[in-house]
């Protein structure tokens, strides 16, 4: 599995398509830039920019990256001189897993080395009530870190199913949206409008919360920013949620994998 | 024997358009500034369909949205100061700025713009206040929202009840009790100038941009020349016992050195409650085409 995880970083790395979205590392040297529009905020900015940055990257190397691996290597017939060795179905598809895991996390840990001294430029320009609290600031890059990953293990689910790259891909963004919108969608059925819908209606939206991914709650950026006090406690059970839905989500990947036909 | 070089037919269409591209960008540049200013401001979605679909995009869609409308802005209101009739759309500023402030309630230019930008010029306290209410929920460290509330409440509203509440919460929030003796230092004994002095001085230490800086420092200095006019019509009232006929009089009795000037061309005088009021009323003379 982990030949399969260095043989995925190896392949990704090389890609054109790679060094198009590393590239977009030179968006950073935006930030300050950016940020001396604010009127007082500049440190604040460059710190939501910042998280905004990484998150771009991460969004376009799950989609892009994530989806291309496992699909090249069944459109190029590939996945057949890798499944010849005596390993797993679910043993290559955890690898590539791994792989696109472990490359998320190089391009966090760049992306957080990166914005240290950008972070440090903005809040330079105009000082700012607010202290910087590195911490949270860490913890919100590892929480978007996260949920890119969830969202990899969805895509995974997806390849696994079709065939086309086209199915995945629109799978993948599908899910992203809804992701976002379903807390949102939740606070307004029962919060906000609460008498407006029949007890039927709740239930079936209750059915969809619990089946659909939560990205909310993985977003930190305004705690980060605004140097808000993190709630521990929600920061273990959505790791503990991520953990719990990848694992669903790989586990059914690898059935559904290993009973394809690929022939 | 000089070898016959043939141009590709692509190089001539790259070419030609190149040449092509250059000639007419100059009349593309004109068109595009004389489009109407609402074109280049833009529609925003509401700041709910926005904030669900946007994920954790929405604080730097809140912040890219409010930096939009600073520029829009300020740069419409830097030609005005300089004299140039412009346009702005106030509905649309402020539609931004509502959505602006749903996407990310914790950036701070954005109700400090939405204060500078939609009280004292046209006069949409209410709407303001929702903003700032809203931003409260968030925010709730930040004593200046109180303190804008509280300003917003007397001076503009005149509500003095509701205005001394929320100074008692930018008091207790800041520590400093200079705000909850506001209300009564300044509008049962001086009156509102003084307190519209304090106010913009605060705003204005507060502020970066340079073009938002001078339109408060305009109206900072309109506020002081009334200021000066009050003061010396109180000394005269005191020493004759009666109000002055005109601010001339104040200069002839040395009571005041000269006929303060009004930054917004018009001429102060005093009115028959004894009041200091200026012909310009404290606004641009009629660039400002305001819409609903």
């Amino acid at each position: 599995m982990l030949e399969f995880a260095k043989l995925t970083i190896k392949a990704l790395v090389r890609e054109r398509g790679f060094f198009i979205i590393a590239s977009l590392c030179l968006l950073f040297l935006c930030v300050p830039v950016f940020s001396s529009f604010s009127m007082r905020q500049c440190q604040e900015v460059g710190i939501s920019m910042c998280l905004t940055i990484n998150s771009f990257m991460l969004l376009i190397l799950t989609i892009f990256s994530g989806i291309s691996t496992m699909w090249k290597d069944i459109e190029k017939k590939t996945v057949y001189t890798l499944l010849s060795y005596p390993v797993a179905r679910s043993e290559y598809l955890l690898g590539r897993f791994l792989g696109c895991g472990m490359l998320l996390l190089i391009i966090t840990i760049f992306d957080i080395i990166i914005s240290i001294p950008i972070i440090k430029a903005c809040a330079g320009m105009y000082k700012s009530s607010l202290p910087i609290k590195w911490s949270t600031i860490i913890v919100a890059y590892f929480m978007s870190l996260l949920k890119y990953i969830l969202l990899l293990s969805i895509s995974f689910v997806a390849i696994s199913i079709s065939t086309s790259f086209f199915t995945p891909f629109f799978i993948t963004i599908a899910s992203y949206i809804g992701g976002n919108s379903i807390q949102s969608i939740y606070d307004y059925i029962f919060k906000e409008a609460s008498k407006n819908y029949p007890f039927w209606f709740k239930k079936i939206v209750k059915l969809i919360y619990y089946v659909m991914p939560n990205f909310s709650s993985f977003d930190l950026t305004a705690y980060a920013a605004y140097s808000l006090k993190v709630n521990l406690y929600s920061v273990g059970i959505t790791c503990l949620y991520a953990t719990v839905y990848s694992t669903i989500m790989l586990s059914l990947s690898c059935i559904i994998f290993s009973k394809r036909d690929l022939l | 024997m000089i070898a016959k070089y043939k141009i590709p037919i692509s190089g001539i269409i790259f070419v030609t358009s190149l040449i092509l591209l250059i000639a007419i960008m100059p009349s593309f540049e004109k068109d595009m500034k004389n489009r109407p200013v609402y074109e280049k401001l833009g529609y925003v979605p509401t700041g709910k369909i926005m904030k669900m679909i946007s994920g954790e995009f929405r604080w730097f869609l809140g912040e890219y949205y409010t930096f939009k409308a600073i520029i829009y802005y300020g740069d419409l209101k830097g030609k005005e100061l300089a004299g140039k009739k412009v346009n702005i759309e106030y509905y649309n500023l402020y539609k931004i700025i509502e959505t602006a402030v749903i996407l990310n309630p914790y950036h701070e230019d954005a109700y400090y713009f939405a204060q500078a930008a939609f009280t004292w010029d046209i006069g949409r306290v209410r709407e303001v206040n929702a903003i700032l209410r809203y931003v409260f929920q968030y925010r709730r460290w930040d004593f200046k929202i109180p303190f804008f509330l509280g300003f917003n409440y007397s001076y503009f509203l005149r509500e003095y009840g509701k205005a001394a509440e929320y100074y008692k919460k930018a008091a207790e929030i800041s520590g400093n009790p200079f705000f909850a003796s506001l209300a009564a230092r300044y509008f049962y004994e001086s009156g509102h100038t003084k307190l519209g002095i304090i106010f913009l001085k605060f705003m204005i230490k507060g502020i970066r941009k340079k073009d938002l800086k001078n339109i408060y420092e305009k109206r900072l200095k309109a506020l002081e020349a009334i200021y000066s006019i009050e003061k010396a019509v109180k000394k005269y009232k005191a020493l004759y016992g009666r109000m002055p006929g005109s601010i001339a009089e104040l200069v002839k009795k040395g009571l005041l050195k000269s006929i303060p000037k009004d930054p917004y061309g018009g001429r102060f005088y005093i009115d028959k409650y004894g009041r200091v009021r200026s012909t310009s009323n404290l606004k641009e003379k009629k660039n400002v085409r305001r819409s609903s």
